[in-house]
């Protein structure tokens, strides 16, 4: 390898020819490739300090390769060869300095490289979990997403009392003492000191109340607790949920009812559900129905489905046009105001939605169960 | 109600199959609820509504099969009569209230020795099988299977047996008894209304006989009964004394007052042919002839209670084909009479439904109303939903429980509510409705714990009810939150136990969005609480509830394996205080200092008064004092802890000099001395 060192004993260019070659760089050939040589072997080391020590040999200002030719071949050269030679060694002063800075730049890589290498994590690992392990009751889920519905069609949303009068729970309603319909809805009643307190067996009561309170135009929905002396079973508890709703104005008709119900029915279950609205009898409309919609497990085949006990139709609630008494108990027009109710139980659509087997389950408290309806 | 359709067929004829007829059936409001039965001989269960006793029979759902499918009815064979209702039967009956009994048919017959020993006929006997009924003795057997056939009740007494030739429907006398057909002695009640002899009473009017008037095979002389009587006599008496019979859940729904009379000579009839009955004689006592009421119904009512009116001539045939009687009256509308058999028909309304049902809820328009009231957002349940939505977000899951509890959780958790009772409740453990959730919760808890979970974190939404007259109730109901928690928190990075600080700052998260003013934790003394590690929580001079760790006695007690922590918080007083108004004010855009203090403190000087006396300097630009750390032990001597603070200063309009910041500094250094602190 050539040095400095030896330039004294090296012929100078002039010396041994007499004028200066077509191309300038071949004056100083050897140094070209020192240098390339001397760039692949700290390359091999490609550390910042390899990096740096190339970048003094080559550029450094005082002891440098380049300010060495400068003051041993410049310097002394005659006239005529100061140009090609100046070109020369501008050529490889550029050259060196973009070399240093291509191997300080992989250097500083490789280095920073290796450091990110050392902060690798297992990203495998489970994240922190923080608190977030929480859910809301699915029959929370379902009450709230089936009041949604109705609020968007400008039903408020209202409460009633679970301590209730037998008056509201049922004369108001059309359910006479000794009327059958009072078998059906075994009631716990309160006292002996409370007489004809009761807890009440349907949000029902919620009509009577916001008609005398409030006159038509009126559109409302009633969720809430509903209590029933009913040993619990996987269908039954003695208490539940149910959301009760109610709309009067003028005109309203069977067509409004089935109208509304069916938009309900499509926007809870989904836009392709089918319903249907089968005669029944509650004392507190007429016409009364049911509705259900077509069953989604075996889209309405029947067969053996469990769903719908092999129907194909799953009832999910009970409706009908205002009883005209109704009109009378809240002191409203019965031949003026029309409207229609529906009632429907929270517990049996959220079973239905979910696919839940047993009712006593909404209400066992088991995080294994509630914690399936993280949302 | 079981419907074998062999035994339907014998009354009137439909074009579809079994499947079809049910699904048309169904449509009309008589829902099918199931098959049994064979496949040659099916049995259609019906669930019926509790207005429709008239399909409480084969030939009732025969006339409704028949107005459905516009077929022809074909009445019962062997109606004919044996004798004039007129001929002297012997034995008289006086109905005391004509509203309790409208009519009471007696028909007396002579048996021939070994009358009970003849057999039913296998088609009776295969169809009673069928509804459920195993057959016991000829007379009885037949009365039976009239009731499944025409739905009306019928009772068969031994005639010998009556005493003083003479039957009374009454009102039961003060301590008169009755052993019923199940043998059991029944007080009579001055409510129960009975048939009498001259002497005692000898049935339960409409809902069971007696036993030692019943027919036994040695009877040679029967008396049939066939009346109407009132729903609610009969009901009351059902109920008092706990008997449900075929013919009580009949009658208290309402017979039909005009077939007592039929099914009399129907059973007449066949104890004629089928035992060798002889005539002796009978009575028709009414007390009260039925009249069908009349009800208007307008096409216009029909059109506006239903969207659409059908045309006049099938308005007309559906009720005709429903055994209705009508008039057409000018501006399309009827004068209607209802048959005796639908006393559920009283006004227009219930014309409209049986026009509507027949010709099908599925052929009325559907459309969705405008509206033009009034709509209101309910801010209790929006603040609720916020409230869910916090806890969930820290790691609380939503459980909900019974309002049930009993008296001494209450007296234990919640001291001094007192609790309303039930009645009738359906333990007498929990006869109680809740005057607090905590019991509720601990035993949430508990279930967790007991299913092997190491951490469980629970919220309940749900109200509590105590005798407080208020609003013109008799007693009070109030909306609470419940938290309650156990267990390890955090990850595999970060684990640790919960504590009361966690309790504390999931509870300081949730009421941050709530406007309480002055909101402050006091130490609680409540009996459920650990004395050190619990407090209640009071805001604008009230107390919004109370948080700390079960006393460590209770947690053995319920057999707590990691220490719980709870909470109720009385959700009314901070929908009460109602949702935090939000103001938006400007960052200053100046820098801010701050220093960091370290110094010993007693245990007993408490981090409230070192923030309510450095919060009372009044430093110009005080920002607060935050707690880095906290340190006990090691060097530190017991009941001493050491406290990392930083506080922090910044002014709205310049930046603060380092004079300024050290004299603030200086000046809360004092403070903190002078409430017993060294400085480290």
């Amino acid at each position: 390898m050539p040095s400095t060192a030896d330039a004294g004993n090296i012929p100078l260019p002039w010396q041994t020819a007499a004028q200066p070659p077509e191309n300038s760089e071949a004056l100083l050939a050897d140094y070209f490739q020192h240098l390339n040589e001397d760039a692949a072997q700290c390359r091999q080391q490609t550390t910042e300090a390899a990096a740096q020590a190339f970048r003094n040999r080559w550029l450094g200002r005082r002891q440098g390769i380049l300010q060495q030719l400068n003051e041993t071949l410049l310097k002394p050269a005659p006239p005529d060869w100061k140009k090609p030679l100046g070109q020369a060694l501008n050529r490889l002063r550029s050259e060196a300095a973009a070399l240093a800075t291509t191997l300080e730049t992989e250097a500083r890589q490789a280095a920073a490289a290796t450091r990110l290498a050392s902060e690798a994590l297992d990203i495998t690992l489970p994240g922190s979990p923080g608190a977030g392990r929480g859910a809301i009751h699915p029959l929370t889920l379902v009450m709230e997403e089936i009041v949604a519905v109705f609020a968007g069609l400008g039903y408020s949303r209202v409460e009633g009392p679970e301590m209730e009068s037998a008056y509201y729970n049922f004369e108001a309603l059309n359910i006479p003492t000794e009327h059958p319909a009072r078998d059906e809805q075994d009631t716990i009643y309160l006292g002996p000191d409370l007489p004809d307190m009761l807890l009440r067996t349907h949000t029902s009561p919620g009509q009577i109340r916001v008609m005398e309170r409030q006159p038509p135009p009126l559109r409302v929905v009633v969720p809430g607790r509903v209590y029933r002396r009913d040993t619990p079973d996987a269908s039954h508890s003695p208490m539940f949920h149910q959301v009760e709703g109610l709309a009067v104005d003028e005109g309203l008709s069977l067509a409004d009812l089935k109208g509304t119900l069916e938009h309900f029915a499509r926007a809870f279950f989904g836009s392709a559900t089918l319903s249907r609205f089968r005669p029944s009898f509650f004392p507190f409309t007429e016409p009364s129905a049911e509705m259900d919609i077509q069953c989604f497990a075996c889209d309405g085949a029947g067969g053996v489905c469990r769903t719908c006990k092999s129907s194909g139709w799953i009832e999910i609630l009970g409706c009908g046009m205002v009883h005209p008494q109704l009109y009378r108990f809240a002191g409203q027009d019965a031949e003026r105001w029309s409207g229609f109710a529906f009632g429907m139980g929270v517990e049996r659509i959220a079973m239905i939605r979910y696919g839940i087997d047993d009712l006593q389950r909404f209400f066992s408290g088991d995080l294994r169960f509630l914690e399936q309806f993280r949302d | 109600m079981l419907i074998s359709l062999e035994w339907l067929k014998e009354f009137v004829d439909w074009p579809e199959t079994p499947a079809a007829l049910a699904e048309r059936l169904t449509g009309a409001g008589l829902t099918a609820a199931g098959w049994s039965g064979s496949a040659q001989e099916p049995v259609l269960e019906l669930e019926l509504t509790s207005n429709r006793p008239d399909c409480l029979s084969h030939w009732g759902v025969a006339r409704e099969v028949a107005a459905l499918a516009r077929t022809a009815l074909k009445p019962p064979a062997g109606a004919g009569q044996a004798g004039q209702p007129t001929d002297p039967a012997g034995i008289t009956v006086t109905i005391e209230s004509a509203e309790t009994c409208a009519r009471y048919c007696l028909r007396v017959l002579d048996l021939p020795s070994g009358a009970a020993a003849r057999a039913l006929p296998e088609i009776m006997r295969a169809r009673l099988l069928a509804m459920g009924q195993a057959p016991i003795h000829l007379l009885p057997d037949l009365s039976n299977y009239t009731l499944f056939e025409i739905g009306q009740p019928t009772h068969v007494f031994d005639a010998d047996t009556l005493r003083g030739n003479q039957l009374h429907v009454r009102w039961a006398r003060p301590g008169e008894t009755l052993i019923t057909l199940d043998e059991v002695e029944r007080q009579l009640n001055p409510g129960d209304l009975v048939i009498a002899d001259a002497e005692r009473p000898v049935a339960l009017a409409g809902v069971i006989g007696g036993l030692e008037t019943a027919i036994t095979p040695a009877t040679r002389k029967i008396a049939i009964e066939s009346a109407w009587f009132e729903p609610q006599v009969v009901r009351r008496s059902a109920r008092r004394h706990g008997i449900r019979t075929e013919a009580g859940y009949r009658f208290e729904r309402g017979a039909d007052p005009q077939a007592a009379a039929w099914a009399a000579d129907l059973l007449v009839s066949r104890a004629v042919a089928l035992a060798g009955a002889h005539w002796a004689g009978g009575t028709d006592c009414i007390a009260r002839e039925w009249q069908a009421p009349t009800i208007r119904l307008r096409a216009e009512f029909l059109r506006r209670l239903l969207g659409l009116a059908p045309p006049s001539d099938a308005v007309e045939n559906i009720l005709q084909r429903l055994g209705f009687q009508l008039e057409a009256q000018a501006g399309a509308s009827w004068m209607v009479q209802p048959p005796s058999w639908r006393a559920d028909v009283k006004i227009e309304a219930d014309l409209a439904e049986e026009v509507a049902r027949l010709w099908g809820y599925e052929h009325f328009p559907s459309r969705l109303p405008a509206f033009q009231g009034v709509v209101t957002e309910s801010e209790p349940a929006r603040l609720a939903s916020k409230t869910r939505e916090k806890l969930r977000g820290r790691g609380y899951s939503e459980a909900i429980s019974l309002s049930f509890a009993g008296a001494a959780e209450g007296e234990r958790y919640a001291p001094g509510r007192k609790p309303v009772k039930m009645m009738n409740p359906l333990s007498e453990e929990e006869a109680w409705l809740r005057t607090t959730l905590l019991p509720s919760m601990l035993r949430l808890l508990l279930v967790n714990q007991n299913r092997d979970l190491t951490s469980a974190r629970l919220f309940e939404i749900g109200k509590i009810y105590w005798r407080e007259a208020k609003a013109g109730f008799p007693a009070t109901e109030a909306w609470r939150l419940s938290l309650g928690s156990f267990g390890e928190v955090g990850g595999w990075n970060d684990r640790r136990e919960y504590g009361f600080y966690e309790l504390k700052g999931d509870i300081e998260l949730l009421l941050a969005g709530f406007d309480l003013p002055g909101l402050e934790w006091r130490p609680a003394s409540a009996g459920w609480c650990h004395p050190g590690r619990a407090a209640e929580i009071w805001a604008n001079q009230a107390q919004l509830g109370t948080a700390g760790q079960l006393h460590p006695e209770l947690a053995e007690e319920l057999k707590f394996r990691r220490p719980p922590f709870l909470a109720e918080l009385d959700l009314q007083q901070l929908l009460i205080a109602g949702g935090n108004q939000l103001r938006f004010s400007p960052p200053s855009r100046f820098p801010a200092a701050w220093r960091d203090f370290s110094f010993l403190f007693d245990d007993r000087v408490s981090w409230q008064s070192i923030q309510t006396a450095l919060n009372g300097l009044r430093q110009p630009g005080w920002q607060g004092a935050s707690l880095l750390e906290l340190f006990r032990g090691g060097g530190i001597p017991a009941g001493q802890r050491s406290l990392l603070l930083r506080a922090s200063w910044q002014l709205p309009d310049r930046t603060l000099r380092e004079d300024e910041v050290q004299r603030a500094a200086d000046e809360l250094r004092a403070t903190l001395a002078g409430l017993g602190g060294q400085q480290r």
